[in-house]
Order: structure tokens, then sequence, then C-alpha cells
């Protein structure tokens, strides 16, 4: 739990286990990309996903205005299972062909 | 099975817990026996699970008089899950108090019905374990005699095979060597990540090396892949480019987010961008913390897949798509 703010961190997960080199010359720009491409993917079930900058946490909505807190990448697939009417799934052909088309469901 | 050498290097001050696996009577005790004559003063700590309530592997297995924690009347996977944690902890506590010396390594040699993926969960999820323990290899033994038919025959058989990072073949002195041959090859196609070696009366007589991945040789020696019965089935990706860190842990984490019972197996050796080979290794939804790699490895990511009930192509479409994300 961080003093300062209280917020609960995420439980180390091995998807943090990697020091991705960008990070060293540019803070900030693996955290951007992976908002980035959890966009990208979540786009094609009707979700947002905001990254407000600060703490480990991003923001998933969906299209009516609600939304969830996550803070890692399990939290964030269990969030979007919440707030979307589809599973989501990486085999799911439409994801594929959305992804293939640049994001465009 | 590893030497007390390779235990030593436990990482990061943690404990590195070897788990023995294989299904019943395969001849784990044996095994373990042998190895910690071997290791004399390195012998690791052991924790020993069986099925039945009254056990008899501990009197064989004690070291300077010292019996193994022994878990009964249950497997270490499911219904003496939090024993197990138990144990490991007390293990710390034994140490702190100063009434067992402080052991670099573990070996739970687990019963012969045990799934080693859940107990692989316990060690690397539990919030305390977790800072003192971690996996370092899952070794699985193999009766030369009856090991493929229980292969067959048994799923939790399977699931510890699929699991191995090292193979252990045992009573090879009981079969030809042509029978023996025939084995390692049939192993080797159901579990390419691992190493197969083959022993006799608990003396190594041969090992060779995985056929895919880890190895990384090159596609050609590695079948595209290979349908087996039940479903399963192995998958190789293959990426010459480096490979984007966040799209993959993205696409890997939602894949056994959606769909870890199907995913028995993931190990390799994946060429980050920016930051150079780096080894990933999963046993069904638990993956390991990666590990950078600092020797000489081959260019390119090298993954094997072995899955249950998941189209390959699809699996490997899907892992092209993310990794094509701008």
């Amino acid at each position: 739990m961080c003093g300062l703010c209280y917020e609960l961190a995420p439980d180390d997960h091995w998807a943090d286990g990697v020091l991705d080199g960008e990070g060293n010359e540019f803070p900030g720009r693996p955290r951007y990309r992976r908002t980035r491409i959890l966009s990208a993917v979540l786009a094609p079930y009707g979700l947002t996903v905001s990254d407000p900058g600060s703490g480990p946490h991003c923001v998933i909505a969906d299209r009516k205005g609600a939304s969830e807190v996550a803070a890692g990448l399990p939290a964030v697939w269990q969030a979007a299972e919440r707030l979307s009417p589809r599973a989501i799934d990486v085999l799911d052909p439409a994801l594929l062909a959305a992804l293939a088309s640049g994001g465009r469901a | 099975m590893p030497t007390a050498n390779d235990l030593a290097p436990a990482r990061q001050g943690r404990r590195g817990v070897t788990l023995l696996s294989g299904f019943l009577g395969s001849g784990k005790t044996t095994l373990l026996r042998r190895e910690l004559d071997r290791a004399g003063d390195n012998a690791p700590a052991v924790i020993l699970n069986d099925f039945g309530q009254t056990m008899v592997d501990d009197v064989l297995l004690s070291v300077d008089g010292q019996r193994p924690v022994a878990l009964s009347g249950g497997c270490a996977c499911c219904t003496r899950r939090d024993d197990l944690a138990q144990a490991l902890s007390g293990l710390l506590d034994a140490e702190q108090r100063g009434s067992a010396p402080r052991r670099r390594h573990v070996v739970i040699e687990t019963s012969g019905l045990s799934d080693p993926g859940p107990i692989a969960f316990t060690v690397a999820n539990d919030p305390v374990l977790k800072h003192h323990y971690v996996l370092a290899r899952v070794c699985v033994t193999v009766d030369a005699l009856t090991g493929l038919g229980s292969i067959e025959d048994h799923e939790v058989a399977m699931r510890q095979l699929l699991a191995a990072d090292d193979v252990l073949v045992t009573k090879a002195d009981l079969v030809g060597p042509e029978h023996i041959r025939d084995l390692v090859r049939r192993l080797h196609e159901l579990n390419p990540s691992a190493t197969v070696s083959v022993t006799a009366s608990g003396e190594l007589m041969s090992t060779e090396a995985p056929s895919a991945a880890g190895a990384g040789l090159p596609p050609a020696q590695m079948p595209e892949h290979a349908d087996h019965t039940s479903g399963i089935s192995t998958l190789e990706l293959v990426t010459d480019e480096p490979l984007d860190w966040q799209a993959f842990s993205v696409w890997l984490s939602l894949l056994l987010h959606r769909r870890g019972p199907e995913v028995l197996r993931v190990k390799g050796v994946l060429d980050v961008r920016g930051v150079g080979p780096v080894a990933l290794n999963g046993v069904q939804h638990v993956v390991h913390r990666p590990e950078h790699l600092t020797g000489p490895v081959p260019p390119g990511t090298r993954l094997v897949f072995i899955v249950r009930d998941i189209d390959p192509e699809l699996l490997r479409r899907s892992f092209h798509a993310f990794l094509a994300i701008n």
C-alpha cells in the first residue's frame, strides 16, 4: 500500500518482470505502450482504456459511462469482463479481424 | 535430476524449489535417495507428500537422522495444499530458530497422483513464501516399463509429463535399448521443451537436450504442430525479429486469463526488443517471473506451447496479430 495515497499496490505479476529497454531512455513509454495496446484490444468490445498518469492503475470504461479502476493486467481483464457483454478472448475471430484492420471493429 | 551444484544458485537469495513428480511407482523415491546420498552436506531439505495415510518413504529419505517433512493422506496439489504451504513456512521457522541448518534448496517429492501445476502456484503466489522460495525445476520420473501406458491412460500422468523441465526415465535396465530409444523419442514428441534423461537404479545413463525452444534448435527440427490424442497439441511460435514485450505480455496474460486451464505448458526464450534474451517458463496458468539471460543465445524468439482443445493455427494467428499492434 502506498504510504501517501493509501492505494493498494497490485500483486507482483510476471508481465512486470522484464525491464523494458525503452523505459531507461524514455520513462513512461512502456506504460504508454501498454495502455495503447490494451485500448486496441478492448475497443472491439466497446471499452476504452485511459491512464490517469499516476499510480499503478488505469481506468476501463464502457460507452454507457460505467467504469472501473484496475491495477495490473489480471485486474484489467476482470474489469473488462464485468463491463463487456461479450467474453474477451485472444482467440476471438472478431478481435483478430479488428486488429488486422487496424482496430476498426 | 539436477545435481546439488545445479541447485545451488537460487535466484535473488531465495531458496530454490525442485518439484519431483511422477506417476505412482515410477521411481521418485529411489532417485531422490541416490541424489541425497551424492549431495552429502549440501543435501536439500525434503518435503515428502504421499497419497496414503501411512508413510514409509520418510524413513528411507532421512538425512543425518533427520526425517523429511511428511504430508500424508492426500495430494499437495489439492487436499494437502495448505499443509504444503505450512511445511515450507515451517522450514523457514526452523532455520530462524536455529533448529535446522539453512538449506539453499528444497525438494518436494509429490504424491504419484499430484498435478504439479497447483503446487507451483502455491510456491509462486503465496504472499509469504514467494519472497523466500522460487521454483527452480520440475523433474518428472517416467517408468521405462509402464510409463507410456500410464501417460496414455491417466490424465494426471500426462499433466505431470507436460509440466516437466526434466524428464527422468527410470528402470532402464529392465528394458532393451530399442525400447528406450522409442520411449525417449515419444517423450520428446509429447514435451519438446524438456530434457530427457535415462536412469537405472538411480544412476544417470544418458541425457538428451530438449528438441525445441530451450535448446534453440532451428524450427525445421521441430514439427510445426503434432496432434496427440485427447485434444493435446504442441505448437512452436517463432519470430526472427525482436518482439515487443508489452504486446506479448498483454497477449499471454489474456490468453491465460481466458484459457489458462487449456494452456498446459509454455516455455521458451524470447528476443525482447531493447532488452535481449529472456527465458519464460509457465505451468498451466502459473508463469514464473521471466529471467534475463546473459549467456550466448541464438537470435529470435522460440516459444513452445502445449495446449488442450485450442486450435494451434488460431493461436499462432492471434500471437502474430497482437505483435503487429502499432
